[in-house]
């Protein structure tokens, strides 16, 4: 048997809407309009970038990334990818 | 520095994100001594101040918050263009130091344009306060810029920064650390720097070759644009950059201005982890648990309301006493000017024009003071940006998204900056259809007209709520509207947005106050200006011209004012439109009051002033008030209708500029006219008409 089997399997990306409230997850990935993944990183919003959910309803959320509070609109949160970090 | 240079001012731009305490750093630097003015070309509230310091003059500007260079609204176009295009002899940019990583990033921009920059560290309180300890020194090798420690608030830090931005001008000190981006994009930027130098740009625009590089590596359209129009050679430029692009995309994997913002992160975390060290963690997160109750799904918008209804009783009641004083002041004025100078015009233009006039404007100063201090305190503790999450969904249902909201908040201030701040909004519909709304949620200007009538003709405890129910019919057909147009005229989806939310704080008075002060200031100042003017014109139009005796013989000095008002000028524009305000209750007085507003809806209040003043015989000398309960075209109902029609007819003048401005048509400030104006007769027809059937 080749290959490493003593590394824990990468979670699955899901988007950020998804991600269970008030635990950490890594940014993997923005998909959505060039503009609009722009101004994310400018945010903070960048590969990486740990955020956290925080709060929210009807589509809109609040999540801190990178020690700002910030309120994503609906939609938004479906356009970021993460991983929950182990 | 030679003599000569010595004695220019010192042009400092004030950066930074919004929310990083800018303002305030502006204010601690310039005091009292500022200038609200317009950018050219661009309508955006352009703040300057002065400052002096050890035999220097310094020309500080307060640009609007940005988060990066490569702008994405028009607000931060304007900062970008400051800094490109105005050549600041130094930038400062304030950086949030409780929230560095995120506040850095525009920093590691400007040190990328190369230009003189000093970070000014703001808020090192909140950041001790959330356990961190922040080696300043070190970040200033770091980064190879000065930072600057600062409280803002309390003006630690205000002397060091003013020392490092006379000596940052005076050796011109540019940044000593250039940003690395790795070896997979610095070829790169290298090959594109060359060819920029090839075509020699240095001297064409003046800007670092590097930074135009890393920006047409990130496709920023302002730089594409702006290379286009100088240079001839630009096409083929732009097609080895996007051969780059492509080549950085297979290689990363990712696109490259995602790959460069990833650089800078982690250049700034690279930094931050060895100049930011945690003591302890804060053992309770305040903005977390505010926010868990101020936003909740089921409790967030009464608490919403009940903040919004206890600002308006607040405005009303606590108003009521001063209001009264001024008023008796005024009264006491006017019966003096009436004693001293000598019966003819000059009394009368004094008296009834300029005294009626402008005084039934100051007299609701404790009120529209009142008002500011409101919206300053949501503003100031952050509240205001919760606002657009607790509306969101509800906005949703007709088609805008919460953070239309703010601007329509502010619209209860004034409707031109609300206007100006639909620049926040990026999606054009959205914001038309914000801004074509806006003037519906009423404005500060409108109020002396609600406190007058209702004030006349409700008890005290019912006028209050007369009043807040004004301001909700404005809220629900600001909401009509908006349906109506998204439906029509602006269909399409609406695009996501991401908003900040700053942490909770306690205003500080100091700063309570200048919010406040600059904007009752402004109402005071338009009082003593355009007010003063249209007064003066207004009465001019009702004096003039004066019926000649013959045509009244006989009539007592009663019916000799009503007769001379109604053969004036502006007496007979408003017989003709009689026929079209009779069904709503409206007499030509009050016709005329209404086609003064155009200007100014303080106007309204100022006009029926003048026009109530005239009317009253020498000897006696009552308030407007009063004129207008004894007035028998007035009761509760009359009164009532008048408030609607207020509320919806046309905004003023500088609302129309700026619309105008702002769309960069006359289209839409005609259309704004006509709607509100067909609007506001439909509704205030069905309230007369509808009252009276009920028996009001």
């Amino acid at each position: 048997m080749f290959g490493r089997t003593d590394l824990p399997p990468l979670q699955p990306a899901l988007p950020l809407v998804s991600a269970a409230p008030g635990r950490p997850h890594q940014v993997v990935e923005l998909t959505g309009g060039r503009g609009m993944c722009r101004h994310l990183t400018d945010m903070g919003f960048v590969p990486g970038a740990v955020v956290t959910v925080m709060g929210g309803h009807g589509g809109a959320l609040i999540v801190t990334v990178l020690d700002s509070r910030l309120m994503l609109g609906r939609g938004m949160a479906q356009r970021i990818m993460v991983r929950p970090l182990t | 520095m030679s003599i000569s240079e010595q004695d220019k001012p010192i042009v400092v731009a004030l950066a930074g994100n919004p929310n990083s305490g800018k303002t305030t750093v502006f204010n601690s630097l310039t005091g009292a001594r500022q200038h609200v003015g317009n950018y050219p070309g661009v309508t955006v509230e352009r703040k300057e101040g002065h400052a002096d310091f050890d035999g220097h003059e310094l020309h500080v500007v307060d640009l609007p918050g940005t988060y990066s260079l490569t702008p994405y609204s028009l607000e931060e176009l304007v900062a970008r263009n400051f800094v490109i295009d105005e050549r600041p002899d130094v930038v400062v940019d304030v950086v949030d130091a409780s929230n560095l990583e995120r506040n850095l990033y525009l920093a590691t921009q400007f040190i990328e344009l190369d230009i003189p920059v000093i970070i000014a560290l703001n808020m090192i309180d909140m950041a001790e306060a959330q356990g961190l300890r922040i080696d300043a020194e070190l970040l200033t090798q770091l980064f190879g810029v000065p930072v600057i420690p600062m409280v803002a608030t309390t003006g630690f830090g205000k002397r060091e920064l003013l020392e490092a931005i006379v000596e940052v001008t005076a050796e011109h000190t540019k940044p000593r650390v250039t940003i690395a981006f790795g070896s997979e994009l610095e070829p790169h930027i290298a090959s594109v720097t060359e060819k920029l130098d090839d075509i020699g740009l240095d001297d064409q625009m003046g800007i670092s070759p590097r930074w135009l590089a890393i920006k047409l590596l990130e496709d920023d359209a302002e730089v594409v644009k702006d290379l286009r129009e100088r240079i001839p050679e630009a096409e083929e430029l732009l097609e080895n950059v996007a051969r780059a692009r492509r080549h950085i995309k297979e290689i990363l994997g990712e696109d490259p201005e995602i790959a460069i913002g990833d650089r800078r992160y982690g250049f700034i975390a690279g930094a931050c982890r060895r100049a930011v060290v945690t003591v302890k963690r804060p053992k309770v997160d305040i903005t977390g648990l505010i926010d868990d109750i101020v936003t909740n799904r089921i409790v967030g918008i009464p608490i919403f309301l009940l903040l919004m209804w206890l600002m308006f009783e607040m405005v009303f009641t606590l108003g009521e006493p001063p209001m009264g004083w001024i008023e008796a002041g005024f009264e006491w004025l006017g019966a003096m000017a009436a004693a001293w100078l000598p019966p003819g015009e000059l009394q009368s233009l004094i008296v009834d024009g300029i005294i009626g006039g402008v005084g039934g404007v100051l007299v609701f100063i404790p009120n529209i003071l009142l008002l500011f201090l409101a919206i300053a305190f949501i503003e100031d503790t952050g509240y205001m940006a919760r606002t657009a999450f607790v509306v969101d969904r509800l906005m949703h249902y007709i088609g805008l998204h919460g953070k239309s909201f703010i601007p329509m908040l502010i619209g209860f201030g004034c409707t031109v900056p609300a206007v100006m701040a639909t620049r926040t909004i990026d999606d054009e519909k959205n914001r038309l259809t914000t801004m074509l709304v806006a003037p519906l949620m009423s404005c500060s200007a409108r109020l002396p007209v609600y406190l007058l009538l209702a004030g006349a003709f409700f008890a005290p405890e019912i006028a209050g709520k007369v009043i807040f129910g004004i301001y909700l019919l404005g809220v629900l057909l600001a909401i009509l509207v908006a349906l109506v147009l998204r439906k029509s005229l602006f269909s399409g989806e609406t695009t996501p947005f991401v908003m900040e939310l700053p942490p909770y704080r306690l205003p500080t008075p100091r700063g309570l106050l200048v919010h406040t002060w600059e904007r009752t200031w402004l109402y005071i100042k338009k009082a003593g200006t355009i007010i003063l003017v249209a007064s003066i014109i207004v009465w001019f139009a009702l004096t003039h011209p004066a019926p000649p005796p013959e045509l009244t013989p006989g009539d007592s000095p009663e019916q000799a004012a009503v007769h001379a008002a109604a053969y004036s000028y502006a007496g007979r524009i408003s017989k003709t439109l009689e026929p079209a305000l009779r069904p709503l209750g409206f007499d030509w007085k009050i016709g005329t009051s209404l086609i003064a507003g155009f200007a100014a809806k303080e106007i309204v209040v100022a006009t029926m002033g003048t026009v109530y003043s005239l009317d009253e015989a020498d000897e006696q000398d009552r308030g407007l008030r009063e004129a207008l309960q004894s007035d028998p075209q007035f009761d509760p109902l009359v009164a009532v209708t008048l408030m609607v029609f207020v509320l919806i007819y046309v905004p003023c003048l500088a609302v129309i500029a700026v619309v105008r401005k702002e769309t960069n048509s006359w289209k839409w400030p005609l259309f704004l006219i006509g709607y509100t104006c067909a609007l506001a007769w439909i509704v205030s027809f069905i309230v007369y008409q509808g009252g009276r059937l009920l028996g009001f």
